[in-house]
């Protein structure tokens, strides 16, 4: 398990877990991401991260991504964004 | 009311909401707030059959955990407000997150519902096929498809809506549930919820919070502690959430969670089938993005934008503004002229043309301006750019202890710090967002530009461009230090973190964006309108007393005023009562000192500059150019500020700080130069 702010543009990842408030938990809930649900990396560069949860694109603050731990899931995504 | 008159519409930001709203109601919409708090409520009106419906839109929410303002107005208005049919319009080519608010409304109880899957175009160009039937038979609900913004489907939607509001009752029951154990738990801890009524006005009420509660939802939690059986209650929660998660193995908020996601995702694979390849490629927002967002190119391409923004605003704003002004003018002599025709009081024609013209007027000449800024930011509101510049700046505005969101208002700024102030209304955490409105005014609005000039233009002709620019900067710095210091002061802790949905790139159509810019436009003008109205009045009537003074002499009140406020002013330099009469006039509207100094000085405004390279040293006008910038925000900013914090707390401490603070630097000014020069 690592952070999501470690990961690599056209990474696979699962999300394993997610530290912060309840109001950040049912907020991230609600966009489609939580424990268990596999997400693709599009972006990370020494800002925010952006990621796609459920075919839409959600853009995630370098502090939050720190606290969304990821795993791998396998298989290397096809569709690598070079940031 | 009529129970059966209200539909309320619901949906995620960037699900085209707002552009169903706008097919159903046309223009016969209205624009307010909801109560107590100060996000935009949209009203309309639609005929369905032959009878007249109020439809209400929701803010743009993703579900209804009331973590943001939105979310709480959306929930609290389904419960209390009860309307009778709630549409919900989905994003069809993204229903694995869309689907979601929906269920979270079944599971409030909101039982009747109308699904408009919106932007089927979309979803067939993505190769999906829908088996809309097929969805509406499982959910128990109607499911209507639609491409708003080509009209497709419109016809068929008010069809639909018409005849659910005559059904009498609804038909089916709710279609999901949770795995056995969670159901068991549920209604175990509803048992014990039942006989105290604020947690259980009805029975799908009472499962809703028996549910927050196992999903240790805080308000909920916050609500059992004024129950008298809070303590049975409470021991409950926890033995049932025990056993549970006994059961499941993991904890309980994950599998709720997964519960309901897992429901949508059955829904998906059983109704809608992907034609071609499962594969998903780079879509062209994706190719968009990976330059905008660029960690190299992002910044450059925000900053370009913004440019253009005010390069619109102040070019094409101000074409309109001298023309405007000019019909003020001129509406100002003829209102006149027509008292003295009618043998009106001179009184009557002076506060005709003096204070209600001229006041109003002065603020209403900023309208272009104000309407060519919301029309650049509609667009980029409307093409799905604004979150990226939020998102381009989120590193650059942590140093101020804010984060991305707040950079579009302090942009906004420099045009006018009313719809700036507005435009916080994006911010989730009140406490970021209090910072942002109170360093809102820092920012040099256009009003403040023809003080610069005038007082650049006569005493720094050679360094005019530089001198200007310094006052810009200086706001800028002074925004950042005070945003510093509040937050350290009044709101420790961290930022709000950084969520945004980054919707895909889409071409705006130009009714909505038109229609959009012209509904903000007008909120300017009534707000700007009823508290200028009211205070010009005022200040008039203390320039023309007593009774056979010459108006805004020295003698009138607002001239003995200005000498009694004189010697204040006297250490930053310019301690004569024209210049405080002018400082204190200019609460009304910035660009009014330039006007009250023209008076003043018995010169039209071309001539002006002379008298105040007299009057003026280079020194003492830099501290003037100072003072002005800070020291107070105008009449309309005080209102906005008032009504966006609802409180008049912050109110008086942002007039309280910047009176303070302004006076301080032009005293520094003055002083500091007086031993250089």
């Amino acid at each position: 398990m690592w952070p999501l702010a470690l990961c690599k543009p056209g990474e696979k990842v699962v999300v394993k877990d997610i530290a912060g408030g309840m109001g950040v938990r049912k907020r991230l809930e609600s966009m489609g991401l939580y424990p268990g649900e596999e997400i693709t990396v599009l972006s990370a560069q020494k800002g925010p991260v952006i990621v796609r949860v459920k075919g839409c694109r959600v853009g995630i603050g370098r502090g939050m991504a720190h606290k969304i731990m990821v795993a791998a899931n396998g298989q290397k995504g096809e569709e690598a964004v070079n940031g | 009311m009529d129970k059966k008159q209200v539909i309320a519409l619901a949906g995620n930001p960037n699900s085209g909401k707002t552009t169903v709203f706008n097919a159903l109601t046309g223009t016969r919409q209205k624009v307010g707030n909801w109560p107590g708090v100060t996000v935009e409520r949209k009203e309309g009106k639609v005929l369905l059959g032959n009878r007249e419906v109020t439809v209400v839109d929701l803010p743009g929410i993703y579900g209804l955990t009331a973590s943001s303002i939105d979310e709480r107005i959306a929930r609290d208005f389904l419960l209390t407000e009860r309307p009778f049919l709630v549409a919900i319009v989905l994003d069809s080519s993204n229903l694995d997150r869309h689907l979601y608010l929906p269920l979270q409304l079944m599971e409030l109880g909101v039982s009747r519902l109308v699904l408009i899957l919106n932007m089927m175009d979309e979803a067939r160009a993505k190769g999906l096929e829908i088996d809309v039937e097929g969805l509406s038979r499982t959910l128990g609900v109607p499911v209507v498809t639609t491409v708003a913004n080509k009209r497709v489907g419109i016809e068929e939607l008010k069809k639909t809506l018409a005849r659910e509001l005559e059904k009498e009752h609804q038909t089916s029951g709710f279609p999901f549930s949770y795995p056995e154990p969670i159901e068991k738990g549920i209604e175990r801890l509803s048992e014990i919820l039942k006989p105290h009524p604020p947690l259980s006005s009805s029975p799908h009420n009472t499962r809703w919070t028996a549910l927050k509660l196992l999903e240790g939802d805080e308000e909920y939690l916050a609500r059992v502690q004024n129950s008298p059986a809070k303590e049975r209650i409470l021991s409950l929660l926890t033995m049932v959430k025990e056993d549970l998660e006994a059961e499941l193995g993991y904890d309980l908020e994950t599998a709720l969670v997964e519960a309901r996601y897992g429901y949508i995702k059955g829904l998906v694979s059983e109704f809608v089938k992907r034609k071609g390849s499962l594969e998903q490629r780079l879509s062209m927002s994706d190719k968009i993005d990976k330059v905008v967002t660029n960690r190299f190119l992002g910044l450059p391409i925000f900053l370009f934008l913004m440019w253009l923004t005010f390069k619109l605003t102040f070019s094409v704003g101000g074409f309109f503004l001298d023309y405007i002004d000019a019909l003020f003018g001129f509406l100002g002599e003829k209102a006149a002229l027509l008292v003295h025709l009618v043998h009106g009081p001179p009184w009557l024609a002076s506060l005709l043309q003096n204070g209600i013209i001229g006041g109003v007027g002065s603020v209403l000449v900023f309208l272009p301006n104000i309407f060519f800024l919301f029309l650049a930011i509609s667009i980029m509101e409307e093409t799905g750019y604004m979150a990226r510049g939020a998102f381009v700046m989120d590193r650059l505005m942590h140093a101020m202890g804010l984060h991305g969101k707040s950079f579009i208002p302090m942009v906004l700024g420099f045009g006018c710090n009313v719809p700036a102030i507005m435009a916080t209304r994006t911010l989730e955490n009140p406490k970021d967002r209090i910072i942002t409105i109170l360093v809102n005014p820092l920012m040099s609005c256009s009003a403040r530009l023809p003080i610069y000039v005038l007082f650049a233009g006569a005493l720094f002709s050679a360094h005019q461009g530089t001198v200007i620019f310094s006052l810009y900067f200086l706001g800028v710095v002074l925004a950042i230090l005070l945003a510093r210091l509040f937050k350290t002061l009044f709101f420790k802790g961290e930022p709000a973190p950084l969520i945004m949905e980054l919707p895909p790139y889409r071409l705006p159509t130009w009714k909505s964006v038109l229609l959009n810019t012209w509904q903000r436009s007008l909120i300017f003008v009534k707000k700007a309108g009823t508290i200028i109205f009211a205070t010009v009045v005022l200040i008039w009537f203390l320039a023309s007393m007593p009774l056979g003074v010459e108006y805004a002499s020295q003698q009138s009140i607002i001239g003995g005023m200005g000498t009694f406020l004189a010697p204040i002013l006297k250490p930053a330099g310019f301690g004569f009562w024209q210049a405080a009469v002018a400082l204190f006039f200019g609460i009304l509207a910035k660009e009014v000192v330039v006007g009250t100094l023209g008076t003043l000085y018995g010169t039209g405004e071309e001539k002006l500059g002379t008298v105040i390279a007299h009057q003026f040293t280079p020194l003492t006008a830099y501290a003037f150019m100072v003072m002005s910038l800070v020291y107070i925000p105008c009449i309309a900013t005080i209102g906005v500020i008032r009504r966006e914090t609802n409180s008049w707390k912050w109110t008086a401490f942002s007039v309280g700080y910047s009176l303070f603070l302004g006076w301080f630097l032009a005293v520094v000014v003055y002083q500091v130069g007086r031993l250089f020069l």
